[in-house]
């Protein structure tokens, strides 16, 4: 087993990586910039290397430093977590050049998956389904149409070139088919001056559920049931579930196998994660892509099945063989995850990076809290404005949701935004306590959401007793003022009473 | 004792009157509370109101205080102290929101411009935000270069009014 590990990341998933880490007895190293020299990851490592400038591409995407760092202490693996260099497989590479494990899949298999129409084609030769479509050049609409029938109604064209919904149609029988391409391919020319139209299998409810998969180097590999992420803003998670609510044992062993035959067909070592999308309607599923990484949402996995991914990956990494099989692998419960960002929901999610004055954190059974920062630290602008995640875990999807709700009702965060009472919101909505969630569910409920500001009275008590109660250097001599007493100048100057 | 709050765009007249062994009367509106509070030495505030313990956290800036209860976040300004509306700092000056850096510079020094245009843009944590103008206005002086770091609530362009163009501006 490796003595030093070098985490190249930062934030909440660093100093979760390093939490582990000293669980297994083994020391780790942190790498920061400039930013980040009193960040909580620099804290929790028991050495810390800077490795430049507060701009990602100046030091945590700076290979060359990372890897000078872990020859200086003699760091013999490297854990990337999750963004910055952690799917890049040229790091990978690097890593294996200069003689340092790189805690990941090999890089071949990083470039392989990273490209998606590569990816894409080599499932599909392998029997795992992917999203029907298919591309139209030329001017034979008997052929196309031909085609598009093997795909199946409802499809949705739209411009082979280009994005941003241009030419994009929603066709739902054959007969109309003829009209909405012609349209479309005459806007895909204006647009783009490029008329080719790409057809696919429209998905009317569509979920997104992925499955957590782990292989060790020696040929063993299983899935580690499914997440639901379904709950997405511009194609971003913000809460992540498992089990999910749509899944029956046979629909989760069909996917289970599919993800699993994702792993073989593409030689992958160490954790990862296959993203399907899934028809909440037919329920049939298809192949989205891989993440060749430790998943931000990987706690919910961890709650339910009790393993720990990222000690999974460090002993893959070193070569040991996993004993795990996949009858073993059982889900306890339900989990729930939120992901605290610095962002005003009420102003359009936008950044609000600034120094956190206070930082109060959910208690109790049930709750575990990933946290990257501290009261009066500085949230830096240069990064993901990820904070902390939410992870609870219940004995069923009710009670886990329950619980989700009075965790967050604990939490105040102030000095900058975070979206605490939207997550509420959500978590108590009512399609979402059903389980109804599709990737629109945000957009559907949740579109110009404001704050539902309903204990105003109580807000403006909380202003006169702050008025009242001077939050005062050194706080009140404990027993010298009662309940309800407002403190005189003396008490609350405690210690420092003048002299004359 | 008497404070006049500012919570959105309502105002609310808070008295409160001191009891006898710490209990406070708080009178909202037509509404009389029950407290009894006292400060945690975590900096909240614990308070018993009409026999329910509720736990606020809150900050207090220069303009305004920040509370957080039950998970929400009500921003409150002193409503008494405010004298006048629209002042000179609303819409006189363009400041970022947040910290970042100038991304581009989309107006020109001397060029006019119209409430709302688009200024600059701002790109602060792998996002972008545009900033807008004020009001009708020249563009006296662009105090920033794309690439600068700048800071919330630092002014980057000084406006200056446009000159008015009827009378002898027409004639010729």
């Amino acid at each position: 087993m490796f003595r030093k590990i070098l985490v190249a990341n930062r934030g909440e998933i660093a100093v979760r990586v390093m939490r582990t880490c000293k669980v297994m007895g083994i020391s780790t190293v942190a790498v920061y910039s400039e930013a980040d020299k009193d960040a909580l990851h620099v804290l929790e490592a028991d050495e810390a290397v800077c490795i430049g400038e507060a701009e990602p591409h100046a030091s945590y995407l700076r290979i060359d430093r990372i890897l000078e760092a872990a020859k200086q202490t003699g760091a013999e693996a490297i854990h990337p977590g999750y963004g910055f260099l952690s799917e890049r497989a040229p790091f990978a590479k690097a890593c294996e050049e200069a003689g340092v494990v790189f805690i990941g899949p090999p890089a071949g298999v990083i470039d392989q998956l990273g490209d998606k129409l590569v990816a894409r084609e080599l499932m599909q030769s392998r029997g795992v389904p992917v999203t029907p479509g298919v591309l139209l050049e030329g001017a034979d609409l008997v052929e196309a149409k031909k085609a598009v029938d093997a795909v199946g109604y409802p499809v949705l064209i739209k411009a082979a070139a280009g994005g941003g919904g241009k030419g994009m149609r929603i066709v739902e029988r054959a007969e109309d088919f003829d009209a909405a391409c012609k349209q479309a391919a005459s806007e895909a020319q204006a647009a783009f001056g490029d008329s080719r139209v790409y057809v696919e299998k429209y998905i009317s409810q569509p979920r997104h559920i992925e499955f957590q998969v782990i292989a060790d180097k020696h040929g063993h590999a299983l899935h580690l049931l499914e997440r639901e992420c379904s709950v997405q803003r511009r194609y971003q998670k913000i809460i992540e579930e498992t089990p999910s609510p749509i899944l029956d044992d046979a629909l989760r062993a069909r996917m289970g196998e599919a993800a699993v035959e994702v792993v073989r067909a593409s030689g992958y070592v160490n954790a990862g994660t296959v993203e399907f999308l899934l028809d909440g309607k037919t329920r049939d599923f298809y192949f989205l892509e891989v993440n060749t990484r430790l998943q931000v949402e990987h706690p919910v996995t961890e709650a339910v099945t009790g393993l720990d991914l990222v000690r999974l990956q460090i002993e893959i990494a070193a070569g040991q063989p996993l004993t795990l099989k996949q009858e073993d692998v059982r889900a306890q419960g339900h989990a729930f995850e939120c992901r605290i960002y610095a962002e005003d929901p009420a102003h359009g999610f936008a950044p609000s990076p600034g120094k956190i004055r206070q930082l109060h954190l959910p208690q109790g059974p049930g709750i575990r809290h990933d946290v990257g920062v501290y009261a009066e630290a500085e949230v830096p602008v240069y990064y993901d404005p990820i904070l902390a995640k939410l992870i609870v875990h219940g004995p069923t999807r009710e009670a886990a949701r329950q619980r989700m709700v009075d965790a967050l009702r604990q939490y105040a965060v102030l000095g900058i935004r975070t979206p605490v009472a939207y997550l509420i919101d959500v978590m108590e909505h009512e399609a979402f306590a059903k389980g109804d969630l599709t990737t629109h569910f945000l957009k559907d409920y949740f579109t110009g959401w404001s704050a539902r500001e309903d204990q105003v009275d109580l807000a403006c008590i909380a202003y006169v007793l702050d008025e009242m109660f001077p939050a005062a250097v050194g706080a009140v001599a404990s027993g010298a003022a009662g309940e309800g007493e407002p403190p005189s100048p003396w008490q609350t100057l405690g210690a420092w009473r003048m002299s004359e | 004792m008497q404070y006049k709050v500012k919570i959105g765009e309502e105002e609310r007249e808070v008295f409160v009157k001191k009891q006898e062994g710490g209990l406070l009367l708080v009178e909202i509106g037509e509404k009389t509370y029950s407290v009894r509070a006292s400060r945690l030495p975590d900096k909240r505030i614990s308070a018993v109101v009409d026999g329910l313990r509720h736990t606020f956290a809150v900050q207090s800036d220069a303009a305004e205080k920040t509370v957080f209860h039950q998970g929400v976040q009500y921003t409150l300004q002193d409503a008494s102290r405010r004298r006048g509306r629209g002042g000179s700092g609303d819409n006189a000056h363009v400041t970022p929101p947040m910290p970042g850096v100038i991304v581009r510079i989309l107006v020109e020094e001397g060029q006019t411009v119209t409430k709302n245009q688009e200024l600059l843009v701002m790109s602060a944590m792998k996002m972008e935000t545009t900033l807008y103008a004020p009001r009708d206005a020249v563009v006296q002086k662009i105090l920033v270069k794309e690439g600068d770091q700048v800071n919330a609530g630092q002014n980057l362009v000084d406006f200056a009014e446009i000159a008015k163009e009827d009378g002898e501006g027409s004639a010729a």
